[in-house]
């Protein structure tokens, strides 16, 4: 009896050396972030159930598509529309957001919601620091003006509550939602700041892998892929060795709309023509940032296209070099772009590489922050190593579904175990988490030269 | 070789003809006078029409001792905030504009002199 109750002890006293350490005080930016996360994932402003988080989960890259849409039970608030008699008609189309993951919204305006609406994918939120700003003012959204107000993504959840969380068609504010407080929007925007880079990448990256190490030469080349041009640095920003220094993230008429055989027009749905920024909208759309591509599909404004592959050859295409945007291009640069299979495959093989970087980077920060036992809270600590779980497998998925460094989707699968031992484990959660972190690092090792 | 001065040449063309409504967002409708982000207390005209010119389409309002003219346009959105009545908000028309009437305006381009962007009127 004497004996397990000592070790009972020792076990409990083992144990508690990986409760969460007191922390020192939070910085006033940590407070408002943790107040951010929690309106973000929790509050549902007096609507109809649903919050940020339904669209945009952190364990789904801030995203939702048809597979993880295919997770969620049927009562999730996402599927509203399906259970709510009085949103049963002209809110959501279930069937496009079950098999493509569109969302309706109602950007020309409310007056005939039968027929004036738009289906769009759900953007994800990270990297959001550098994805916004222009010097035409604050681009959020797929035409880059998706918030009301000021336009500014703090402003940007106004417009959200509106659309997507209200308990009637009437979207009466104090009936069927509340309006977020100045208060709350500042903490949702600080909140969704911190998501993701919060640094630019600086290319040419030493890449390792000889595929995707063309294919940063293809990005980068502006007389073949041209891909610079629009995404300086892989990012969302126009080349700024282009036109004006600040001109930011810009808008451009690409031609996805043009795409035959899209995949939500096979459906026979009601989906009207999408025309951008504006009412009338001018046909443009937002650039969005491609290090977080990868991993975070189906493509375009409105989920037209599944593969990161797909994306890239639709630049070699028809609607591409008859659009407005490559008009452009034509005209500074003599032609179009052209790219053959084997560059559409090295070009993506890159754009594999730096989201599976950018994954393992956040991996490696989460289990960092675990193993030094930075959080306030069990719950916050099991958090940590779940999204660095979530990470390492999007990383291994990406390099894998490319063909892409066996080796270093090896060494994530590692870490996957460690992390779930880490997960399981009472004495030794540290240890593993360390032990994850170097599995990443060898991971990396495997993509990138080391600096 | 890259045309610099031609690439940034008709970037300046083609969006030196970027509409005023840049941050122009549907679902400002639903938002009451005095609500919206951003802009209440900095970049909106709040008061009571004095007196408005169907004929011309121009309205004077006052705010507290000051008062100037609305010029509505084609391009003005005219919003009615019935949310204190409990009812959705709509659509409305120039006509709807009545003296004594709150009213709120944003400018475009956030000028005071420029017409109206889009204009809110509280209905009791």
């Amino acid at each position: 009896m004497k004996t397990k109750l000592v070790i009972f002890c020792a076990a409990f006293f083992l144990a508690a050396c990986h409760l969460p350490s007191p922390p020192s005080p939070p910085g006033p930016d940590e407070e408002l972030i943790a107040k951010g996360k929690e309106i973000f994932f929790n509050e549902t402003f007096n609507g109809n159930g649903r919050t940020c988080g339904s669209c945009h989960p952190a364990e789904n890259n801030f995203t939702i598509d048809p597979a993880f849409i295919a997770t969620l039970p049927d009562d999730d608030p996402l599927f509203v529309a399906e259970f709510n008699p009085d949103l049963k008609e002209n809110f959501e189309n279930p069937r496009l957001m079950r098999e493509f993951s569109l969302i309706t919204e109602n950007l020309d305006g409310f007056d005939d919601l039968a027929n004036k609406f738009t289906l769009r994918g759900v953007p994800h939120t990270l990297g959001l620091r550098f994805t916004i700003d222009s010097s035409l003012g604050p681009r959020t959204g797929w035409s880059g003006d998706g918030a009301p107000g000021d336009g500014s993504l703090r402003s940007f959840a106004t417009g959200a509550v509106i659309q997507h969380f209200t308990r009637t068609l009437n979207r009466v504010a104090g009936v069927d939602f509340r309006l977020p407080t100045d208060e709350e929007l500042d903490a949702l925007e600080a909140f969704q700041f911190s998501l993701g880079r919060q640094q630019e990448l600086t290319l040419p990256l030493p890449l390792k892998g000889t595929v995707a190490k063309r294919g940063q030469e293809l990005f980068n080349d502006l007389t073949i892929a041209k891909c610079s041009a629009c995404h300086f640095n892989a990012g969302a920003n126009f080349n700024p060795n282009l036109t004006f220094p600040d001109s930011g993230n810009l808008n451009f008429n690409t031609g996805v709309e043009d795409l035959p055989d899209q995949p939500q027009d096979l459906t026979g749905e009601l989906v009207p023509p999408d025309d951008g920024f504006g009412t009338p909208g001018d046909g443009t759309f937002n650039t969005p940032s491609l290090v977080e591509a990868a991993d975070s599909g189906p493509f375009f404004h409105n989920n037209s296209i599944e593969t990161i592959e797909g994306a890239v050859a639709f630049y070699d295409g028809e609607s591409f070099n008859n659009s407005p945007a490559a008009q452009l291009l034509i005209q500074a640069t003599g032609s179009g772009i052209e790219i053959d299979g084997t560059q559409v495959v090295a070009i993506a093989a890159f754009l594999r590489v730096i989201n599976a970087l950018e994954n393992i980077r956040q991996s490696i920060e989460l289990l960092d922050k675990f193993a030094a036992k930075n959080f306030r809270t069990v719950k916050e600590g099991e958090e940590l190593l779940i999204s660095a779980l979530a990470e390492t497998k999007d990383s291994s998925m990406v390099l894998k579904s490319g063909g892409l460094h066996p080796e270093a989707v090896k060494f994530l699968y590692e870490s996957q175990k460690l992390i779930k031992k880490a997960k399981r484990s009472l004495f030794l959660r540290a240890r593993y988490a360390r032990e994850a972190i170097e599995k990443q690092d060898a991971a990396r090792n495997e993509l990138v030269e080391n600096s | 070789m890259f045309k610099y001065i031609t690439v940034t040449g008709i970037f300046i063309l083609v969006f030196a003809m970027v509409p005023v409504t840049l941050a122009e967002k549907a679902t400002e409708l639903y938002i009451p006078i005095g609500k919206s982000p951003g802009l209440y207390g900095k970049y909106l005209a709040t008061g009571r029409i004095e007196k408005v010119n169907y004929q011309n389409n121009t309205l004077t309002m006052s705010s507290g001792s000051s008062s100037y003219p609305v010029e509505v346009t084609e391009r003005t959105m005219i919003f009615l905030d019935r949310s204190k009545m409990g009812q959705p908000n709509i659509y409305g028309s120039f006509s709807d504009c009545k003296q004594g009437m709150m009213i709120e305006v944003r400018f475009e381009k956030d000028e005071r002199g420029r017409p109206a962007e889009w204009i809110k009127l509280e209905m009791q």
